[in-house]
C-alpha cells in the first residue's frame, strides 16, 4: 500500500517535470522562430543591402528588386510595407510593421534618383 | 525514474528553474549576437566603397585619371558623399600611390576617420573586420610610367531605428 503510493508520486512528479520541459523548450523553440523572422531584422537587411545597391551601381543603372518576402511579412502582420528612397536626404527607408521602421544612409551623391514601389508586382524599381 | 522523494523535489524545484534560466539566457544572448552578425553590412560597405574609389581613379583603359594629385577630392570627382566621412566620421579611406620601385608612397590621401585606418593597419587579431583593402597596377600616360595603387577602406556605419510613420510617407526623386 506505502509503496504503491509512493510510486504514485514519483509518477506524478514524473510527468509533471516533462510536462514543463515540453513548455519550456516550446517557448524557447517559438522565440528562436520568431526571432528570426522579426520585420525589425528585415527592415534592416532590407535597407542596407538596397543602400549597397545603390553604392555599387554605375550612374543609367535601372532595377527591378523583387520584394514579394516583405509583402507576404506586411500581409502577416496586416500593414502595408513601405520601402522609400529619400534622395534628398540620402536614405533608405523601410517599415514592414506598425512599430518603427528602419532608415540606412548610401554614401554616393546621386545625380539622378528615383525609385517607385509596384505593389501589383511586388517590385521595387529603382533608377540611378 | 527518480530514486527516492527527495531527489524528485530537488529536480522539479530550484535546481531544474535554474537550468532553464541559464538555457534562456544563453539562447538569448546567442540568438541576439547572431541577428547582429547576420545584419552587419560594414565589410560590405567597405568594398563598396573601395571599388567605387577604384573605378573612380583608374580608367577603363587601365590608367590613372589625369586630375591624381596631392590635391585629389573622392567627394569632388568620385560622387562619394562628404559628410559621412568628414561630419560623422563613419567612413575612412586612404589612397596610396607608389613608384613601382619605392617602399614609401608617392603620395598619400586621407578621407574620413584617421583612426578606423590606423586601426586597419595593425595585424592579427587587433585588426577589425570592417575594413577592406585592395591593390592595383595602374600607368600613367604624361610620364609613360608604371604605379601601385593601394586603397584602404573602412566603415563604421550604422543605421537607425526609428519610431513612427508620419517621415515614411514623404520623400523625393532626384
Amino acid at each position: 500500500m506505502k509503496n504503491k503510493r509512493g510510486s504514485e508520486d514519483v509518477m506524478l512528479s514524473s510527468v509533471i517535470f516533462i510536462i514543463l520541459n515540453v513548455v519550456f523548450l516550446s517557448v524557447i523553440a517559438l522565440y528562436i522562430t520568431r526571432a528570426g523572422n522579426t520585420a525589425s531584422i528585415f527592415e534592416e537587411t532590407y535597407a542596407k543591402q538596397i543602400a549597397l545597391f545603390i553604392d555599387g551601381a554605375k550612374p543609367g543603372t535601372r532595377v527591378e528588386l523583387d520584394v514579394s518576402e516583405v509583402f507576404s511579412i506586411g500581409r502577416d502582420l496586416d500593414f502595408e510595407p513601405i520601402i522609400k528612397i529619400n534622395c534628398e536626404e540620402n536614405q533608405v527607408i523601410t517599415q514592414f510593421s506598425k512599430s518603427g521602421g528602419y532608415k540606412f544612409e548610401y554614401f554616393s551623391d546621386l545625380k539622378k534618383c528615383e525609385s517607385s514601389l509596384d505593389k501589383i508586382n511586388e517590385k521595387l524599381i529603382i533608377n540611378v | 525514474m527518480f530514486k527516492n522523494k527527495r531527489a524528485q523535489e530537488k529536480f522539479l524545484s530550484g535546481f531544474n528553474v535554474v537550468v532553464w534560466l541559464i538555457l534562456a539566457v544563453v539562447i538569448i544572448v546567442g540568438v541576439s549576437l547572431f541577428n547582429n552578425f547576420s545584419t552587419d553590412a560594414r565589410i560590405s560597405e567597405s568594398r563598396a566603397l573601395n571599388q567605387k574609389i577604384i573605378d573612380c581613379i583608374i580608367e577603363d583603359t587601365g590608367e590613372l585619371i589625369e586630375n591624381f594629385n596631392e590635391t585629389f577630392s573622392i567627394y569632388e570627382t568620385c560622387g562619394i558623399r562628404e559628410d559621412l566621412f568628414e561630419k560623422e566620421f563613419v567612413l575612412g579611406a586612404r589612397i596610396e600611390l607608389f613608384s613601382s620601385e619605392e617602399e614609401k608612397p608617392d603620395i598619400t590621401l586621407h578621407f574620413g576617420s584617421t583612426e578606423m585606418i590606423f586601426l586597419c593597419d595593425l595585424t592579427g587579431e587587433a585588426k577589425p573586420d570592417n575594413c577592406f583593402s585592395e591593390i592595383a597596377f595602374v600607368n600613367d600616360k604624361k610620364e609613360n610610367r608604371a604605379y601601385q595603387i593601394k586603397v584602404l577602406t573602412a566603415s563604421n556605419h550604422n543605421g537607425k531605428e526609428i519610431t513612427g510613420s508620419e517621415e515614411f510617407r514623404e520623400g523625393g526623386s532626384r
